[in-house]
């Protein structure tokens, strides 16, 4: 038995909404198994996370903008980019990637917990760690 | 032991150096001349193996940029002649206009191939060193790979268009002593947060008399805000600390917050140590050898050492 995270032996997978009901580059707050996650569905897939950021565990999700950020560049200059892309803490304007759950251009080594999404059919489903005894 | 923060004495003041001037700025400041002074210590106080010379006009006293580049450039001339020409121990921090930002590339480019001019210093001006005034003065620095040495001069929180001290104009020299690291602070942010460092990226800078015991705060400040608002300056690729301890050097001396017997001592300064440059500011060296200090010679690269030879007496 593997105890790698992730694997098929240690998590579940739950139907956590429905396709049409999710908006582009909004996301919508669930609550599974007595976790709050985050569902972000953007042009190419869907994307869960938890909604806690790691700075100081604000629920990032409840108040924080999916929007863009602005990409390094030469000074004096303002270049936007990854629009829809980018999840911003309503609490001191962190921003991670909603792909990856990584600060953006390094501002922190923390992170967002990701978790498995898919697409079914019509069908949005997430992946949990089995809760234990399970 | 390497003192990097000594101020030559003009004891004539710009006096000394009057036969440097056009005969036009002669005329000019020869009334003023005594008035004009560049205070600090004679060659012979200097104990110190080796110095930088840190000349202190109170540039950023007057409104006339022009007379300012006239007596800086006079000034260099003479510190030139009288101590740097003859004697292997002292470098020199050229001295810099900072409203004349031309005069400054010209002195820059006629001096700063001199192996004994390894520094420039500029009295600071209510214009934050972030600002585009003075780009072509920091693309001159990086050029002839010198470093900007900032101190105060006294007119600061004095003279209008010094750099004002927060809150309001303090009642003594003593406040303006105790609150000097706010000029030291405002312009580190600038020169970090507007992307100056990203911009000159071999740029170094001293800020020397300014103290630094404040320095965690305002970089644990920077940092955190960095991360907070860094969409507003996208420039800035990396946390402000790491700003610093590629780029920026600080001066202390024996008495000051690191190592005196009343010193702050926490981790977050501990960490800084070798960012701070020993400076006797009154030529009497007296390192403590044991000390953990930064070295001289990555924060002033073009500094060679002098051939060996005894101090003179102390």
């Amino acid at each position: 038995m593997s105890l790698q995270s992730g694997s098929h032996s240690t998590r579940e997978w739950h139907r956590v909404a429905a396709l049409g009901d999710l908006e582009v580059g909004v996301a919508r707050v669930v609550s599974v198994q007595g976790r709050s996650i985050g569902i972000v569905r953007l042009d190419d897939g869907v994307f869960a996370l938890r909604n806690s950021c790691p700075h100081q565990g604000a629920e990032i999700f409840n108040g924080g903008v999916i929007t863009g950020t602005m990409v390094p560049s030469q000074p004096g200059e303002l270049v936007y980019g990854f629009e829809d892309q980018v999840i911003r803490c309503p609490l001191h304007g962190w921003e991670f990637d909603v792909r990856t759950g990584n600060a953006v251009f390094g501002i922190s080594p923390k992170r967002v917990v990701v978790y498995p999404a898919e697409v079914r059919g019509e069908d949005v489903f997430v992946a949990l760690p089995r809760a234990a005894g399970q | 032991v390497i003192d990097c923060d000594v101020h030559p004495l003009m004891r004539g003041g710009l006096a000394d150096a009057l036969k440097y001037l056009t005969p036009a700025w002669q005329q000019r400041l020869q009334p003023l001349a005594k008035s004009i002074e560049c205070p600090g210590v004679s060659r012979d106080e200097i104990t110190a193996g080796a110095c930088l010379l840190v000349p202190l006009v109170r540039l950023n006293a007057w409104s006339d940029s022009l007379m300012a580049a006239a007596v800086a450039s006079a000034c260099n001339d003479y510190l030139i002649d009288e101590w740097i020409a003859s004697d292997p121990r002292p470098k020199l921090a050229l001295l810099l206009p900072s409203l004349a930002p031309a005069t400054a590339v010209d002195e820059i480019v006629k001096h700063g191939g001199r192996p004994s001019v390894v520094a420039a210093t500029m009295p600071l001006v209510n214009l934050l060193l972030g600002e585009a005034h003075y780009h072509p003065i920091f693309a001159a620095l990086q050029d002839h790979d010198l470093t900007l040495v900032l101190h105060p001069t006294g007119a600061e929180g004095l003279f209008l268009g010094a750099p004002a001290l927060a809150g309001g104009t303090s009642f003594s020299a003593a406040e303006r002593s105790i609150l000097m690291h706010q000029v030291a602070q405002a312009n580190l942010c600038s020169l970090i947060l507007q992307g100056t460092l990203e911009r000159f990226p071999q740029l170094r800078v001293v800020f020397s008399g300014f103290g630094f015991g404040w320095l965690p705060a305002l970089l644990w400040r920077m940092d955190m805000d960095w991360r907070r608002l860094r969409i507003e300056t996208p420039w800035v690729r990396q946390a402000p600390t790491e700003y610093v301890q590629q780029h920026v050097w600080f001066t202390a001396t024996d008495h000051s917050e690191l190592r005196g017997k009343d010193s702050i001592r926490s981790p977050a300064l501990a960490a800084l140590e070798d960012r701070v440059l020993y400076g006797s500011h009154d030529g009497a060296a007296t390192l403590d050898a044991g000390a953990r200090w930064g070295v001289p010679q990555l924060a002033f690269p073009r500094w060679e050492p002098a051939p060996l030879e005894p101090s003179p007496p102390v």
